[in-house]
């Protein structure tokens, strides 16, 4: 991943080390983030995340490993000497400032003359639709208004790399929805890396170009929305993005291109052998709930169950299973018709899984 | 704001709960206070304590020299004025140490863990256990020319005869930094502790160094604090004798130890002292009323 294009690299980070006294945060991570990339790093709370866009921006320092932007050495630079801006968690606006104030704030201290700061700040404003608060104090705003002056003040100064910490987890459903299309349509226009730290998957799978998963430290998978909700590399990863039924498998049979896996007793599924798996490995089946179809009329199945509990939920209608050795599976279908009631509690049907998108997980 | 609060959940019984702050306040602020407005512009009795009868012969006294028999013409008496402006001056010069000293005190305290804050806070306040006059007069005894001080600075080789601290300005001020130095940590200690710190990640990330944070974006947070903290030590400051009684001698004398002085013994002079103290008094509220209204100025910006 290093070195093959240095001049399209915005941050590469090279097995980076962060230890809290015995806490290990981050466990040899290393990644690189390209030029005008949206770059999510996901993962739940406690995954080491937060850390390491902190130790991007300057707030913490690394116990060990390499950190470049654009190929110069900040692992010892001061935060206030890094060309990256940061849009924090709770905005951390400067209260006793207007909101024009601190927008210029970082421009400011760059030494920037008066005329061009005040000018730059108005921008900043009209590109957030603040333009008419610029004299109003943070405190008189409303909370998403203070997430765009928070936005607006660290754009202001151009930065090489803008730092997104959770920016959207204090706003409401609807604001949060409004927000994912305007931050990406902002990180189009404005031409600037965007590294984005969220715990939500869905926030992740809409806005970003690439995403980082992350648990206990390290990183789990790297890859396109797409690659990693198709192609999830370990059970978290599986489990984390999206819903899945994971069930505990045995491969059969292997060869370069699919391996057979054991789902029942005497039912088995044949995937893609993506991962390069061998006869005998223990693990995991990864089988996404909204590529099983049920069919309750003669059609035959090869695997069937009885139906433990049906929930609508609007767009679609998840149905839970048992299958005939008590292993629990769940089913989404999509309720693209008026056909509500497609399965009753209790009654036994036929489940088709479209095996070329499940996975066989080691582990 | 919370008015309405306080009326609907106390309802009628609002009155009779106030009424021992109201006992409180009157016994011993109101009433006081009066006695000392009253006293002020009375007759002043040889032996101590008043005579009955209206004179504005303390204020006079204060501010205008009418010779040894009071029958010249009024020349402006620079004497009380001017251990008035010492007063000031020497109340203003220890706030600013005790600022000096007490914000990067207060400031450590407060970035330190949760625990040993605690700690910290219990090591200022223990001087404060000891009765001030005890704590003033060990100063005294140390740093007295033969004291300790003295002592161990010509042991250690530093000096070669003693500094002559004790009846100075300097021993003063050491007094009264001493005596209020908590008055200006534990306000500052407060509003630093709710300060929120990644206000002053946000500045750095902004390309501001520390004291360009300091001064711009933690200064102003903590303002109230700094403010409190100065009042509390410089008003008592002002009013202070202890100190220099004890450590400033007859050269240093401040409006504490004037007031102290008419009240002691029998050369006292009540009606005079009285008039010091309301004069005293009123110096304060002005300066309370100036700092009164710089708060409403600035809450009607927010």
């Amino acid at each position: 991943m290093t070195g093959s294009d240095q001049a399209n690299v915005a941050v590469a980070a090279n097995s980076l080390f962060k230890n809290y006294g015995s806490v290990e945060a981050l466990k040899d991570v290393s990644l690189s983030i390209n030029d005008n990339e949206f770059f999510t790093l996901l993962g739940p709370s406690g995954c080491g995340k937060t850390t390491l866009l902190r130790i991007i921006a300057g707030f913490e320092a690394i116990t060990a490993g390499t950190l470049f932007l654009h190929g110069k050495n900040i692992a010892d630079l001061p935060a206030n000497k890094r060309p990256v801006n940061t849009v924090f968690q709770n905005y951390s606006l400067f209260p006793h400032m207007t909101v024009a104030d601190n927008v210029g704030f970082g421009l400011e201290m760059q030494g920037k003359d008066k005329q061009h700061i005040k000018q730059r700040a108005g921008e900043m404003l009209e590109l957030v639709q603040l333009g008419e608060y610029a004299d109003r104090k943070p405190s008189q705003l409303s909370g998403g208004q203070q997430q765009r002056v928070a936005l607006a003040r660290a754009l202001a100064p151009q930065p090489e790399v803008l730092l997104l910490d959770e920016p959207l987890s204090a706003l409401d459903l609807k604001l949060r929805k409004a927000m994912r299309i305007e931050l990406k349509q902002i990180q189009e226009n404005a031409g600037i890396t965007f590294i984005f730290v969220t715990h939500d998957q869905e926030e992740a799978l809409t806005m970003s170009d690439r995403i980082a998963v992350m648990s206990q430290g390290e990183l789990q998978q790297l890859g396109t929305a797409t690659d990693i909700y198709q192609e999830p590399k370990n059970k978290f990863v599986a489990d984390f993005i999206g819903e899945s039924n994971l069930i505990a498998s045995t491969v059969l049979g292997a060869d370069n291109n699919s391996i057979q896996c054991k789902l029942t007793d005497n039912v088995s599924i044949t995937t893609p052998n993506t991962l390069g798996a061998a006869p005998g490995d223990q693990g995991e089946l990864c089988i996404r709930p909204e590529r099983i179809r049920l069919s309750n009329s003669g059609e035959s199945a090869s695997l069937e169950g009885v139906v433990d509990s049906v929930m609508y939920l609007g767009t679609d209608t998840q149905v839970v299973l048992k299958l005939d050795d008590k292993q629990s599976i769940s089913v989404r279908t999509q309720n693209a018709d008026n056909n509500r009631a497609v399965v009753e509690v209790g009654q036994r049907v036929g489940l088709h899984i479209d095996e070329s998108s499940c996975r066989f997980l080691a582990g | 704001m919370s008015g309405l609060v306080e009326k609907s959940s106390f309802g009628g019984l609002r009155k009779p709960l106030l009424m021992p702050a109201w006992v409180m306040i009157g016994f011993f602020l109101i009433i006081p206070v009066l006695t000392m407005l009253v006293y002020s512009f009375l007759t002043k009795e040889f032996r101590g304590g008043v005579i009955w009868e209206f004179s504005l012969a303390a204020y006079d006294q204060f501010f205008f020299d009418r010779g040894l028999f009071g029958d010249e013409p009024p020349k402006i008496e620079w004497t009380y004025i001017n251990i008035f402006w010492r007063s000031i001056v020497q109340a203003f010069v220890a706030t600013i140490i005790c600022l000096v000293i007490g914000f990067p005190t207060a400031y450590f305290i407060a970035t330190r863990s949760a625990n040993t804050r605690n700690i910290w806070l219990f090591l200022i306040t223990v001087p404060y256990w000891v009765n001030l006059l005890i704590r003033t007069v060990s100063m005294k005894f140390l740093i007295r020319d033969s004291g300790p001080l003295n002592h161990w600075l010509m042991q250690a080789g530093f000096i070669d005869s003693p500094i002559h601290l004790i009846n100075t300005n300097f021993a003063v001020q050491l007094g009264l930094f001493y005596s209020y130095l908590p008055f200006m940590v534990l306000p500052i200690y407060a509003s630093v502790e709710r300060y929120n710190f990644s206000l002053s990640e946000a500045s750095a990330d902004l390309y501001a160094g520390r004291w360009t944070t300091l001064r711009r974006i933690v200064l102003p947070a903590v303002k109230p604090g700094i403010i409190a903290g100065c009042i509390l030590v410089f008003v008592p400051s002002l009013g202070a004798f202890l100190a220099p009684d004890l450590l400033g001698g007859a050269k240093n004398f401040m409006i504490g130890t004037l007031i102290e002085e008419q009240f002691k013994g029998a050369s006292g002079n009540w009606p005079f002292g009285a008039a010091a103290s309301m004069l005293l008094l009123s110096l304060v509220l002005v300066v309370l009323l100036f700092y009164a209204r710089s708060q409403s100025k600035q809450a009607l910006h927010h």
